[in-house]
């Protein structure tokens, strides 16, 4: 499979992309967890190279390749039923059997409908060409673009054509210009009928009424020639209109005969042809410029959800270590004291010192803070010289426990008989308190020898032996 | 990715301590709620991840995130030793790379180690710390191990608006250890224009390599506004629908059928928002997962709230018309249509499903006022149902809120309702109850009732829709102040 290069594709086309893949976008958007996306498009550069890069995955590009070869198929064929229909009703409304062609009755039925069919178009032309383009849009969505990619959702490629169809006027001038192409083509298959049949049969014109006067029918073939004479086309005399007039036409001359053909032809180049001919042109030009400067609506939702939009990051660039091995407190052990040492560790500023309510005997012995390595240096030192018997030493809830902190206390049990913690205030977040207790079990201290009440803390330091 | 590309692109590591929300804060400028991993224990991120920041495709801007500092005192300790065991007298980033070369960096500081390695390889770090923190000897020596790499060090205070922060201290203490600017940025709830102020503090550290965090800045404002006209346009799509639809019952004469289709639109309506609040969410990048209760007014993606639930209305400030029984209650919100005029919100049917077919009878002169549709209508039976205004605006006054607290990520909060009540008077003026009541005289242009169609016409009435709204909301309403 081949695919379609970006320069292949107009911009309409790049812009048709754009959009159905800001459908798709938001049609496969999981709400329950977005994609790492980029951020909101400013650019519109960007967001066509990337939509067209982000269709091929989904094979779009071959499908709008694949729509555009369906239309022209359609086009074909529609073109080639106009030439026929026009043809054919050229055929019937002069070469009828009788040989005698009511002219004025010819010419309406050549330029009649074309006629009413141009005005209502003129006034009423509309983006989604009505009904016929409904239905138009509806057999190429069915057979060109074949089944949605999505299943259970309309196809974004049909819903971005409609949406495009209706900006800027494109569908207006686009279904303009198939109209008024394939009314070309009947007209001119018309006409070419009409001559065909003049040059090779004889045919009488004849002019009829029941109830209207002469002279109207001079004033309108008069008025009705008065624009292809411009062009060279003969106007039949009032003699001539007098005798086609008249209940004796078979007695036609070759001359007024070659005045009607050449009238009843001027009529349908200037009043059928050139119209739709210069309809077609305005509706072309304006359409080709339409379409040159189509740009993606990039003010849409959709276009943020395209991945893609923002540069991949580094990603990974240090995976994680081995989880790292704190050491366990040192198990109860007999120390030559019967003392008891309270100490703080890197509390906040604003707690009491020594806390409220632990109602601590003068025997037990109240460090500072602790919180410098040269605090933590002095508090070893104080330890190692005499081992207390019991260690409580109590940290702020209210910070992150860390590696650093956990580490002072595992350093600290191994110079005193017991070490128990004490958490404090009681008010701490609950999260950070239930981070400080898996940190205590991490080290090795669980369930009694962790307080969070300072009264039963302060009676265990307050215990002698 | 080319190497000149790389190169080009600034360097920025995110340090600090465990626990001080490092991950928050590039999850925050990324707009990315899925990057690395966030929790309330510490230590949560303990490998080096890198994501950039780009304008389009370019990078500008590579971010790494790093584990917490842990273990500084005795870290700071370890240097000390190192260099008095030197030879020679060693500078800042020296120390640190003999320390790096050494043993201890492969095993008790392996962490630190990483944090230390990535900062000497960045144009600059950006030091997070938790303002709630009392400013311990732990932080100074990070902070004083994080000065000798010679890097630029941004610190960043997180969390400055709770009561408990110490703004004053940190910044006392920042200052004397020579880092004097300093910037405060909530890494959940960044105030309006902190991220601006953050690149730009950061470009005064950066010389003239600074210019590019000015332009992202800039860019991501330009982001900023655009985010805001597509959420803009959603809502249009979803008021356009909504507004439109008409929905045709066939036997209107037939309570059971009405009631039936009345559920079926009180669904559709429903889900079509659901679809609009996806939208929104998908478009500021949050999943449904994602949002707390208590900073959005979602929970688990949806609304608490339901959009047919009278009291949803005055919780949003909205006055009801007259007509409005208690009794009605049943088809609130929903218009019966009957002969082109409507009979009044939701009071025809609570008192059709209520009283049964005589009562609708009392209508019967409105009825007549109508003239197709009454023929249609009293030939074969149907009825048409549409959604009533006063749910039009439930719906634009609760998705213009969930769009003010997306683009503050739940700031919002505290003040959310005394918010909304001048939101919905404010939003609820000018062209925009014009232009919807225009919508009402358009049924196809509802996607409820199948495929929209007409569309140039629908699309020009979005355009409108959306930009009246735009105008509404761009008005200040008392949100965050920077």
């Amino acid at each position: 499979m081949t695919t379609p290069d970006t320069d292949t594709f107009s911009p309409f086309d790049a812009c048709w992309l754009a959009e159905a893949m800001r459908l798709h976008a938001l049609d496969t958007a999981d709400p329950a967890r977005p994609a790492r996306p980029g951020a909101a498009p400013t650019d519109a550069a960007t967001i066509l190279a990337l939509t067209h890069s982000l269709a091929q995955q989904h094979g779009y590009p071959e499908r709008v390749q694949r729509w555009h070869r369906h239309a022209g198929w359609l086009l074909g064929g529609l073109g080639l039923l106009a030439v026929l229909a026009g043809f054919s009703a050229g055929l019937t409304l002069v070469g009828g059997a009788t040989r005698s062609v009511n002219v004025l009755w010819a010419l309406l039925g050549l330029i009649g409908v074309h006629s009413v069919a141009l005005l209502f178009w003129l006034l009423l032309g509309q983006a989604s060409g009505g009904a016929a383009g409904r239905l138009w849009f509806a057999l190429l969505q069915r057979w060109g673009l074949g089944a949605s990619p999505l299943p259970g959702k309309s196809d974004p490629l049909g819903r971005a054509l409609a949406a495009l169809l209706a900006r800027d006027g494109i569908g207006r001038w686009w279904f303009g210009m198939i109209t008024h192409a394939l009314w070309l083509l009947a007209l001119a298959a018309a006409l070419l009928a009409l001559l065909a049949v003049l040059s090779l049969r004889s045919v009488t014109f004849t002019l009829e009424t029941t109830i209207l006067p002469a002279t109207v029918f001079a004033a309108v073939v008069e008025g009705l020639g008065a624009a292809p004479a411009w062009l060279g086309f003969a106007v039949p005399t009032p003699a001539m209109i007098d005798a086609a007039l008249g209940p004796a036409s078979a007695l036609q001359d070759a001359v007024a005969g070659r005045a009607w053909a050449s009238w009843l032809s001027g009529c349908v180049l200037v009043y059928a042809l050139l119209p739709r001919a210069l309809a077609f042109l305005v509706c072309q030009t304006l359409l080709r410029r339409r379409r040159a400067r189509c740009q993606p609506a990039l003010h849409l939702p959709g276009f943020a959800l395209l991945p893609g939009l923002t540069p991949a990051g580094p990603g990974i660039v240090d995976p994680a270590p081995a989880p790292q091995v704190i050491g366990q407190v040192a198990p109860l052990h007999h120390v030559h004291s019967h003392g008891s040492l309270l100490a703080g560790l890197e509390l906040g500023a604003d707690m009491s010192w020594p806390p409220r309510g632990m109602g601590l005997q003068p025997t037990v012995a109240v460090e500072e803070h602790v919180d410098t390595r040269e605090q933590r240096r002095a508090l070893l030192s104080r330890l190692k010289s005499a081992p207390p018997a019991r260690l409580l030493l109590c940290v702020d809830g209210r910070l992150s426990p860390d590696r650093g902190s956990l580490r002072a206390l595992v350093d600290c049990s191994f110079f005193a008989g017991e070490l128990r913690v004490l958490l404090l205030p009681a008010s701490c977040p609950p999260e950070r308190r239930d981070a400080w207790l898996q940190g205590f079990t991490d080290i090795g201290l669980g369930g009694e020898r962790v307080f969070t009440d300072a009264a039963l803390a302060g009676g265990w330091l307050n215990h002698h032996d | 990715m080319t190497d000149a590309t790389r190169s080009a692109a600034l360097r920025i590591a995110v340090v600090g301590h465990t626990n001080t929300g490092k991950t928050s804060l590039l999850r925050t400028l990324t707009r990315d709620s899925h990057f690395g991993e966030v929790s309330a224990r510490p230590s949560t991120t303990r490998h080096v991840e890198g994501v950039s920041l780009g304008i389009g495709a370019t990078r500008v801007l590579d971010l790494y995130d790093t584990p917490g500092m842990e273990d500084s005192i005795a870290l700071l300790e370890t240097l000390d030793a190192q260099a008095a065991g030197a030879r020679q007298r060693l500078d800042g980033p020296a120390r640190i790379q003999q320390f790096l070369g050494s043993g201890a960096a492969a095993g008790r500081f392996e962490q630190e180690a990483k944090v230390l390695r990535q900062l000497l390889q960045c144009d600059a770090g950006l030091y997070v710390i938790d303002a709630r923190d009392p400013v311990l000897a732990k932080y100074r020596d990070e902070l004083a191990i994080l000065a000798s790499c010679a890097v630029p060090l941004l610190p960043l205070l997180n969390f400055v608006r709770d009561a408990r922060a110490n703004e004053s201290a940190w910044r006392e203490a920042l200052a004397r250890l020579g880092l004097h600017v300093v910037v405060s940025f909530d890494t959940v709830a960044p105030a309006r224009g902190g991220e601006r102020l953050l690149y730009e503090r950061l470009a005064t550290l950066l010389d003239t390599r600074g210019l590019a965090l000015l332009r992202l800045a800039e860019h991501h404002e330009q982001e900023a506004l655009s985010r805001r006209g597509a959420a803009t346009q959603v809502l249009a799509d979803l008021l356009i629908d909504v507004a439109a639809c008409r929905l045709k019952v066939a036997h209107g004469n037939d309570a059971a059928a009405l009631a039936r289709a009345l559920d079926g639109l009180n669904r559709q309506v429903r889900e079509r928002e659901q679809a609009a609040v996806d939208a929104l969410l998908a478009l500021y990048r949050f999943g449904r997962e994602d949002l707390d209760a208590s900073h959005l007014p979602l929970s688990d993606g949806r609304w608490q709230e339901d959009l047919f639930d009278p009291t949803t209305l005055t919780a949003l400030g909205i006055t009801l018309g007259g007509g409005v029984a208690a009794g009605a209650a049943a088809g609130f919100g929903i218009d019966l249509i009957l002969g082109g005029t409507t009979l009044g919100s939701g009071a025809a049917i609570g008192a059709l499903l209520g009283g049964g077919l005589p009562t609708l009878k009392r209508f019967g002169r409105r009825m007549l006022r109508g003239v197709g549709q009454t023929l249609s209508s009293a030939v074969t039976g149907s009825r048409y149902l549409r959604v009533d205004e006063t749910i039009l605006r439930v719906l634009l006054t609760r998705q213009v809120q969930l769009v003010l607290a997306l683009e503050a990520r739940g700031h919002a909060a505290v003040a959310r309702i005394a918010l909304s009540q001048s939101l919905q008077a404010d939003l609820w003026q000018g062209a925009l109850p014009a232009a919807l009541r225009r919508c009402r005289e358009y049924p196809v242009w509802s996607s409820l009732s199948g495929e929209p169609r007409d569309n140039l016409a629908r699309q020009q009435m979005q355009e409108r829709i959306a930009e009246a709204t735009l105008r509404a909301i761009g008005r200040p309403t008392g949100g965050s102040a920077p």
